[in-house]
């Protein structure tokens, strides 16, 4: 899977996965901080894209700590996954 | 102490005092209902997407409670109380989140489910949003019981554990749902160009049964 595809199914996953109601997949910019000041999602999200991750993806984060990381911005978050899925 | 405000949400209708102050019959579940509910008061707090139903039923009852009553101005943070009742419990989302944890090759227990896995964190939902420290006390009983939360509050205002409650009925199983909330207020604190019903059992009752 190409990072821009990648990108418009995680915008969709996370929107449904957290219950952002009011948002639609084009209003996350990819390059924009998932927590804090950007799309303001809080320690519950992060769980959940944990969660998110070994559910869809197969990719366990053994320590939460990588989440700061990680979670930076959906791009960061594509590319991770790019680089860390397994082959099916 | 004085019953300054109640609200009433059942059967798809918000009543404010006994006056409708949302009603649809335009969605008959009720996750729209409360979120029609919700928006119809052009608050803005994305937080209430991510709540269980219990949580949302409350949070909506408490906001036409609220509503321009300026409680936080008038009462310190930590002597505005909570005292709730509920028959259901979290049995909702209890069931939820056990649907995510009991097959053992599909195991991904949901870190936002299992927040709302208790009853009384409808109660803390209000209080985050209000900023309210106050105590408080949620009581599982059969039906609404006017008595016991008379009495409950009484002992509490006594002890000087708060100086302004919020309380009454939230329960939630499927698509029976009821929110039945008062804001009682002590009569020095308010104003005299209104009348209000006097804090007891049986105006409690009287107000639930309208």
């Amino acid at each position: 899977m190409e990072e821009k595809e990648l990108i418009d199914k995680l915008r969709k996953e996370i929107i449904q996965q957290l219950n952002l109601e009011d948002m639609n997949p084009e209003d996350i910019d990819p390059d924009l901080a998932l927590f804090g000041e950007g799309l303001g999602l809080d320690s519950i999200d992060a769980l959940e894209i944990i969660v998110l991750l070994e559910k869809n993806y197969g990719i366990k984060i053994e320590d939460p700590k990588q989440g700061k990381t990680i979670f930076a911005s959906i791009r960061v978050l594509a590319n991770y996954i790019l680089t860390h899925q397994k082959p099916q | 102490m004085l019953i300054t405000r109640s609200v009433h949400i059942t059967h798809q209708r918000i009543t404010c005092d006994n006056q409708t102050v949302f009603e649809t019959s335009d969605v008959n579940i009720f996750t729209e209902f409360i979120k029609a509910g919700f928006k119809s008061l052009n608050a803005t707090y994305p937080k209430f997407y991510k709540m269980d139903s219990l949580s949302k039923l409350a949070f909506v009852a408490s906001e036409f409670l609220l509503r321009d009553q300026d409680i936080a101005q008038r009462y310190a943070p930590e002597s505005i109380g909570l005292v709730f009742q509920n028959a259901a419990s979290s049995i909702d989302i209890d069931k939820d989140h056990q649907l995510t944890i009991q097959d053992r090759a599909n195991y991904f227990p949901s870190p936002a489910l299992f927040v709302y896995t208790l009853p009384n964190i409808m109660m803390g939902e209000i209080c985050i949003r209000n900023k309210f420290f106050g105590e408080n006390a949620l009581f599982i009983t059969e039906k609404f019981d006017a008595e016991l939360l008379y009495n409950h509050i009484t002992v509490m205002l006594a002890k000087h554990k708060m100086d302004a409650c919020i309380a009454g009925w939230t329960n939630v199983e499927q698509e029976q749902y009821e929110s039945f909330l008062l804001l009682i207020e002590p009569e020095t604190m308010v104003s005299n160009s209104k009348e209000f019903r006097t804090f007891d059992a049986a105006n409690i009752l009287k107000l639930y049964t309208i």
